[in-house]
């Protein structure tokens, strides 16, 4: 019969390559971050944690405390993502009870339509509005003609007309909503999906409106799959850096992700982009485990509750 | 059962909202590829109807070298992660949902870890790999290839291992009772069964790595590891012609009949349930 | 002899809960023997550890002679009806019964002979080129059935195959694969928690209880003379009453039930002190109340039931407890004893009291429950 050690060695492949390329690979960021710098700026890891200085770490550490620019970055970085996934919340909700609840024959055509977005290429959908936000684009002249431009003129969120392209906030977190919604509707329709009718029935049977079905018992047991999705989209959304490139090309909208890039790709300064990937990291870790957590229990059990 | 009522009033202004999401959610891209057929080089004002950018002399996705090199490069490397991460992955899902004893857990943490760690985590610790300790190899397309199996891997592993769920032991048990040795169960019974997941998921991780970005773009080394995501980064703020809107409609097109090709597989042979759930890929 | 099956001090343990707890059962060859109990019991697992498909924690699983517990399942010459019928989807009736004989060295027209043979035994032969979930229930069942009979095995094993089908197509089923038995004339060893299906088909009946056999015997035997409270209660209404045994007089032991003196000839009748006594229903006599006397309970009747050949008449007797007797329906009873509130008297004839001492373990709350259940990991050797 069959050792135990069979299906492991089966396993082992694809678990060594893990190891190899994601948890080595994480390691090195971890060796960099505690590492040091030569004359050409270029670090010099320390793979020993014996021997990891803790120097480049604290200095950004320090940033952040001090009121540095990094501060400025992180502070922008959580009212981008808090924004968009609020707008998320808001506008997801809805399509997602509705596909759930009111769909009817339309639901197949309408899930196609959901879906359709988490495939097409990301950088395809913000080339997309680029075309359309350009000052002589198609979208630039339907929000103006339609007053919308002038709205957000008046209320600061835009500062000159037919700039939407220009380092606009605004117009970030707009393309973080639009890049990242479908991400944060399918999982919260699966979820309103599963929440069993007979306790709204229930709820309704006993008297209540249905407005009351609806807060007292669909949206409590709504709850963890609007947790999970708002995960599931603010974790890529801390790390977004493309975004912010292509729809403002401007220092002033930079998110960490950017800092981050800046620093990797762009700087020199690959030490302190390694410290802040840390930073990050660690920062997101939470979230991270969370996620895993409520998909696993998730997979176990039939309902939401 | 009744129509139950929102509390927001008629179901119709829901439908309002989910109609309007589509429209905001899609219109932008079809904008984007009806451009692609522009006459003239504006990707903004309508010049008639061509298909120059796709297969025209000069500066379409046929002829103008930059272009064809990058969807070239992209579908290359597509095909080396689909080699490697499917039966890779195959293999991971076999030992993983069988797996007795301690360890299971964590072994399933660190598959799933490369599916909700944000990408540029994953960029900057595989750069750093390829240029601290993978320098033999250094950046390029193989180093893309590597990023890329290692994060398509999870896929693979979720859709081959949700298809092992469905299955169940049951029909190895009833082929070993016939008399089949361990061999015969794998090869007679369990594969088969499994087919249509392993198709499914290497469509899925082509469709993945077509699209992919920010690995790629970390691990590039020179204009010849340019993809197509990475053209479309680069250029999308300058003044391009719609030959951008020709080169990602083709990207399109192939990743959506990748995904077709993919769901009709999986309904064909392993029913229309499963196909929904790979739809919806409930992770 | 050929297919008979001995298990030795069997015992399978995962994690923690112990399923099978060192079991010894007799399996004579060409019998259709049943292991019966509720679910959590161990049966099941009993029965995969004979198949092959978990391998024993200790013990011995004797095939004809031949301790078989750690021979894997391909090379042992039994085999299994499974619950779900387990048919290969991806092949047609016909690859499905033919799938083991790949095994077995037959030329190709021999192949097809015993395919045909098989299928036709058990009614499906038309259905040769269908695939599985193109079928019944019922149907797969059959062809489940002509997959493992067409290797012409000594034992085969059956796991609640009738579990999932309606009520008219058990019955019919239950009979065919009766006569199926006896007609092949192999050993079946059948897994069932419904305690009439157990009772109309088997030749002999082990009782299973938290991985124990309680009782192994005939089933007239296990329903007239059960030895413990469980097999009494699991089988059929048992009537138990709660009992002092105060001492034998010859063949008699005599019990006081609430303040009343009854005699019993069956069961532990040299016991002493606390014990049970029961009393099948349709050994109780129901008699107008003014029959008093030896071995009678006075009690005033609750409710009848009315089924058709027989009245179940509901009795609260004056110690309290509820005694359910059988009365046939031949006119022999006063339709007047039959109301509620009528006032009767019940004779229990000492030959038909059983007294029971084993003690009863609380029922309610069964840890084996796990072990029998889906989410243990199936252990493929």
């Amino acid at each position: 019969m069959r050792s135990r050690w069979t299906w492991r060695l089966v396993a082992l492949p694809g678990v060594a390559w893990l190891s190899v390329f994601f948890l080595v690979a994480f390691y090195a960021v971890m060796a960099v971050a505690f590492g040091n710098q030569d004359t050409l700026s270029q670090p010099i890891p320390h793979w020993n944690p014996l021997d990891w200085n803790v120097g480049y770490v604290l200095d950004t550490l320090d940033n952040f405390f001090s009121g540095g620019p990094f501060l400025k970055v992180s502070i922008r970085t959580i009212e981008f993502v808090a924004i968009a996934v609020a707008l998320s919340l808001l506008i997801g909700y809805p399509v997602a009870y509705f596909t759930a609840r009111h769909a009817g024959r339309w639901r197949g055509a309408i899930l196609l339509a959901l879906i359709l977005p988490l495939w097409i290429n990301y950088l395809m959908r913000m080339l997309a509005w680029i075309n359309l936000l350009a000052p002589d684009g198609i979208g630039s002249d339907v929000l103006h003609s339609v007053g919308i431009e002038k709205l957000f003129l008046t209320m600061g969120l835009l500062d000159e007309p037919g700039g939407w392209l220009n380092g606009q906030p605004t117009t970030v977190i707009l393309a973080l909503l639009y890049g990242y919604i479908p991400f944060f509707i399918l999982p919260l329709f699966v979820a309103i999906e599963r929440i069993d009718r007979r306790h709204i029935e229930a709820a309704r049977d006993l008297g209540g409106s249905p407005a009351s079905a609806f807060f007292r018992v669909t949206l409590p047991l709504s709850v963890p799959g609007i947790l999970a999705g708002a995960v599931l989209i603010s974790l890529p959304m801390f790390g977004d850096y493309y975004t912010a490139d292509l729809v403002s090309a401007s220092t002033q909208t930079n998110m960490m992700g950017n800092q981050i890039d800046e620093f990797m790709r762009q700087g020199s300064e690959k030490v302190t982009g390694a410290a802040l990937t840390l930073l990050l990291s660690v920062f997101l870790l939470g979230l991270m485990f969370y996620y895993l957590r409520t998909t696993r229990r998730a997979g176990t059990t039939a309902q939401t509750t | 059962m009744s129509r139950l009522r929102n509390p927001w009033g008629q179901p119709r202004f829901l439908a309002l909202i989910t109609g309007g999401y589509i429209v905001w959610s899609v219109v932008p891209v079809l904008i984007a590829i009806a451009f692609a057929f522009n006459n003239g080089r504006s990707r903004t004002t309508w010049q008639g109807f061509s298909t120059r950018w796709f297969t025209g002399e000069t500066g379409s996705v046929l002829h103008d070298p930059a272009l064809r090199d990058a969807l070239g490069h992209t579908l290359l490397l597509a095909v080396i992660c689909v080699a490697v991460a499917t039966p890779l992955g195959v293999a991971l899902a076999l030992g993983l949902q069988r797996w007795r004893g301690r360890g299971s857990g964590s072994v399933n943490s660190l598959m799933l870890l490369p599916l909700v760690t944000p990408e540029i985590v994953m960029g900057v610790a595989l750069l750093l790999l390829f240029l601290q300790v993978f320098s033999g190899i250094g950046l390029g397309t193989d180093a893309q290839a590597i990023g890329q199996i290692t994060f398509t891997l999870s896929y693979v592993v979720v859709i081959v291992r949700g298809r092992l769920v469905s299955i169940g032991p049951e029909f190895e048990e009833a082929a070993a009772d016939l008399g089949a040795p361990r061999r015969d169960q794998f090869f007679r019974v369990l594969l088969p069964l499994l087919a249509p997941a392993i198709v499914a998921s290497a469509a899925v991780a082509f469709a993945v790595s077509i699209d992919d970005f920010v690995v790629t773009q970390y691990l590039s080394s020179d204009a010849s590891t340019t993809t197509v995501s990475m053209l479309l980064y680069s250029s999308a703020r300058g003044a391009p012609t719609p030959a951008l809107n020709a080169i990602a409609t083709v990207n399109l097109l192939i990743t959506l009949l990748t995904l077709a090709f993919a769901y009709y597989v999986y309904r064909r042979f392993a029913g229309r349930d499963e196909a929904a759930s790979l739809a919806t890929m409930e992770v | 002899m050929e297919g008979e099956i001995r298990l030795e001090e069997l015992c399978k343990k995962f994690e923690d809960v112990v399923a099978v707890d060192g079991i010894d059962v007799d399996m004579p060859p060409g019998e259709f023997f049943t292991l019966l109990g509720p679910s959590g019991c161990g049966k099941t697992t009993t029965l995969r550890m004979i198949a092959g498909f978990e391998r024993p924690t200790s013990g011995r699983i004797l095939l004809d002679g031949n301790d078989v517990a750690r021979v894997p399942p391909h090379q042992r010459n039994v085999n299994t009806v499974f619950q779900s019928y387990a048919l290969f989807p991806h092949l047609d009736v016909a690859k499905n019964v033919a799938f083991g004989l790949k095994y077995h060295k037959l030329s190709k027209e021999e192949r097809a002979t015993r395919v045909r043979d098989a299928l036709e035994m058990v009614d499906m032969a038309e259905f040769a080129g269908r695939k599985a979930d193109q079928l019944s229930g019922g149907q797969q069942q059959r062809v489940a059935l002509a997959r493992a009979l067409v290797l012409r095995p000594r034992v085969l094993l059956l796991d609640e195959p009738l579990g999932a089908l309606d009520a008219q197509l058990r019955k019919n089923l239950q009979v065919e694969l009766k006569a199926l038995q006896a007609e092949l004339g192999i050993t079946f060893i059948f897994v069932t928690h419904d305690q009439s299906e157990a009772l109309t088909m088997s030749d002999r009946i082990a009782v299973m209880y938290r991985g124990r056999v309680e009782q192994a015997a005939s089933p007239k035997e296990i329903y007239e003379e059960p030895d413990t409270v469980f097999v009494a209660d699991f089988l059929g209404v048992s009537n138990l009453l709660d009992a002092t045994a105060l001492g034998q007089d010859g063949a008699a032991c005599t019990v006081e039930v609430g303040g009343r003196k009854l005699r019993a000839e069956q069961g532990a009748t040299d016991a002493r002190g606390e014990v049970k006594v029961m009393i099948r229903p349709e050994r109780i006599v129901l008699e107008p109340h003014a029959n008093q006397g030896d071995d009678r309970l006075p009690g005033i009747v609750e409710r009848s039931v009315f089924l058709g050949g027989s009245y179940e008449v509901h009795v609260r007797v004056l110690g309290g407890e509820l005694l359910r007797a059988m009365v046939p329906n031949d006119g022999s009873a006063a339709s007047a004893d039959l109301e509620p509130g009528a006032a009767v008297s019940l004779r229990l004839p000492p030959d038909a009291v059983r007294v029971l001492t084993r003690s009863e373990p609380d029922e309610a709350t069964d840890g084996v429950e796990e072990s029998e259940a889906e989410d243990v990991p199936a252990q493929l050797p």
